[in-house]
């Protein structure tokens, strides 16, 4: 797995590539983490070319999400497909974390 | 010989079966007080090489109740020096057939178990397990037993004579080919009888029985782990140990001309035949002081050697140790706490559902939750019969109760769901619902163990949405259904259909759970738990 990250005024886009299984998700949290204490009011991730991704990442997702809600901050994903989106879909977990159908969609009311 | 080989892994696997069925706690606590002291974990190994007339299969039957839980290592290895040292006080009687007893045994119990009463099934289960797997040593060794009749076979012994290195590797080699070093022993105080070895040989061929019954112990052992090898290899290190102080004081006697064992037993022996029998009892009495003494720091290097696996941690309660407390409000939390491990069990399974894993593992994850799941049923039992317990404290237990159901019915699906992964795996490698559903499932797990361990009011919330209407998991699992449909051929759609049902259940049942931890309030009792071994420390919650 390959991240990739880049960083506008308040505004972080993390964009993972590969498969995000056990062994690489705790990169990923770590990654996510210093985003998270930069506080962008949006951290977008691209899923778009993430080709796997395991149940330990969602938690990890759903950790970021509540950190960023404490200062009112938000997770937005973008991007999902394939086997990605099933698992998404089969977790319940697109009901729960703000998921967007494009980067544009995403980035919304960023100014 | 391949027959009854595979009989004896059969009759291994359907002893443990039955075992781990029949080891409620009672049982436990009983084989427990039997194996309380060295001295009378010494006789319990001593009556079961009796009755088995095998060193390796009485240390299997031990593997059988570690594995089912019914034993520590420290309780068997007084057991595993006893069915030495009773290995080498029968080894004169080996010449006795056990085949009709065995078949008698397999006999009664067959019918005891397909026509007794339910509560007698697991007994008479476990006796055709203690039964086949006889039956499969015996057939091992009477397959090995017609090469004595060889040419090749007593040519091998032949070219031994007057060359005890060479004796000791023909006991060895002979042994790990018929599968019973008391059989080869036995066969080898004929050919002292008729004069073909001289006694010093047949003292280092009797050794040689014993190391080869080591490396037998070692080869059938590779397929264990944990605590069942550890038990294994204590024996494995017994015959080592002997060996390796007695084969240098064989040679130490016979270059030096320092009378030690063959001057021994040559002047209490009034025969080349018993001479060699008393050489085996020896063998298997030497090592004793050195090992009693040593119960500690072996089961030290046994757990480095073999460190318990992640499924034996696990299914170990952690909380549940005896004695239950007074306190009814105290005693419950210990029951929710070791409720909270259950969850760790089926995240295990989960793990073992993924594509690089073994089947073979899920298995041994479910037998933890089955292991856990009984200590818990039991200690609610107690609690309720034996604790005077408040309003607060019933409906806190009745709780913990439904949890514990569900979670037995979630064990029971995953175990389900697994049979059918495994399948439609095997036979549609292109399909990706298994790989979604597993992810997806455990991902709302995940959720429920947060929920479990601090039922935190956001995570029911989610845990709630997730498997709720909203959370559109089973719509989600029956559209990847549909979308796999077409890639599974006709005859296995029925494995698919299955597993979706099984994903339903579960996302159902992880609700459930969620449902009854949202009712259940806050315990006043933090309980801190250092190590496994040390008691738990209970404290009331801000104090």
């Amino acid at each position: 797995m390959n991240i990739e990250i880049s960083k506008e005024e308040k505004l972080c886009i993390v964009r993972p590539v590969g498969r995000i299984d056990a062994t690489t998700s705790a990169e990923f949290e770590k990654s996510l983490s210093e985003m998270v204490e930069l506080a962008p009011s949006k951290l977008l991730i691209d899923m778009g070319n993430v080709t796997y991704v395991a149940s330990a990442v969602l938690s990890v997702l759903l950790g970021i999400a509540n950190q960023l809600r404490k200062n009112a901050n938000q997770l937005r994903l973008f991007g999902l497909s394939g086997l990605t989106q099933e698992v998404f879909e089969i977790s319940g977990f697109i009901s729960v974390l703000d998921i967007h159908p494009d980067e544009a969609s995403a980035r919304g009311e960023v100014s | 010989m391949f027959a009854g080989l595979g009989l004896f892994f059969f009759a291994m696997h359907f002893l443990g079966l039955n075992l781990k069925l029949l080891a409620d706690q009672k049982l436990k606590k009983r084989i427990a007080k039997l194996t309380s002291t060295t001295p009378a974990g010494m006789l319990v190994g001593i009556i079961m090489i009796v009755i088995t007339q095998s060193g390796s299969a009485a240390v299997f039957l031990l593997v059988g109740l570690v594995r089912a839980g019914m034993l520590s290592l420290r309780q068997a290895q007084p057991v595993v020096l006893g069915v030495n040292v009773g290995a080498g006080m029968i080894v004169l009687f080996l010449t006795m057939d056990i085949r009709i007893a065995v078949l008698l045994l397999i006999g009664i119990s067959g019918i005891t178990y397909a026509y007794g009463s339910r509560n007698r099934e697991q007994v008479a289960g476990a006796a055709i397990g203690v039964g086949l797997l006889f039956l499969g040593l015996q057939i091992m060794r009477e397959a090995a037993s017609e090469l004595e009749s060889t040419d090749w076979f007593v040519g091998a012994v032949k070219s031994a004579a007057g060359s005890p290195l060479l004796a000791l590797a023909a006991g060895a080699v002979l042994t790990v080919i018929t599968q019973s070093s008391m059989a080869v022993a036995a066969v080898m105080i004929v050919f002292l009888q008729s004069g073909l070895f001289g006694v010093q040989e047949g003292v280092m061929f009797v050794y040689g029985t014993n190391v080869g019954g080591s490396v037998i112990m070692l080869l059938l052992s590779a397929h264990l782990s944990g605590v069942q090898r550890q038990v294994a290899l204590y024996l494995v290190g017994f015959n080592f140990v002997a060996a390796l102080f007695l084969v240098p004081l064989f040679y130490v006697e016979t270059t030096m001309d320092v009378p030690l064992v063959v001057a021994f037993v040559s002047q209490i022996g009034d025969n080349a035949g018993t001479q060699a029998a008393l050489a085996y009892i020896l063998f298997n009495l030497f090592p004793l002081p050195l090992l009693l003494l040593l119960l500690s720091q072996t089961a030290g290097m046994l757990r480095a050697l073999s460190p318990e696996t992640k499924v034996e941690l696990n299914s170990k309660p952690k909380y549940l140790n005896p004695p239950m407390p007074d306190q009814p409000s105290i005693a419950v939390r210990l029951v929710e706490l070791e409720l909270q491990r259950m969850f760790d069990l089926i995240a295990d399974g989960f793990d073992n559902l993924r594509a690089d894993r073994n089947i073979k593992a899920l298995h041994e994850s479910l037998e933890g939750v089955d292991s856990l799941c009984g200590v818990i049923n039991e200690t609610i039992n107690e609690i309720t019969s034996k604790l005077t317990l408040g309003a607060e404290d019933y409906e806190r237990i009745d709780m913990l109760v439904r949890i514990l159901y569900t979670t037995d019915s979630m064990r029971t699906a995953l175990e389900g769901l697994g049979s059918d992964i495994a399948y439609l795996r095997r036979n549609t490698p292109g399909l990706t619902f298994s790989d979604s559903a597993v992810e997806g499932l455990d991902a709302i797990l995940c959720v429920l163990m947060d929920v479990a361990r601090a039922q935190d009011a956001h995570d029911i919330e989610v845990l709630s949405r997730l498997t709720s209407k909203e959370g559109n998991g089973t719509k989600a699992i029956r559209l990847a259904y549909l979308k796999g449909e077409g890639m599974v051929r006709t005859q296995d759609r029925s494995h698919l259909l299955s597993a979706m049902n099984y994903c339903e259940r579960l996302i159902w049942l992880f609700g459930e759970a969620g449902t009854a931890y949202s009712n259940l309030d806050h315990s006043p009792f933090e309980i801190h738990v250092q190590e496994v071994e040390e008691p738990a420390r209970i404290h009331r919650a801000g104090v």
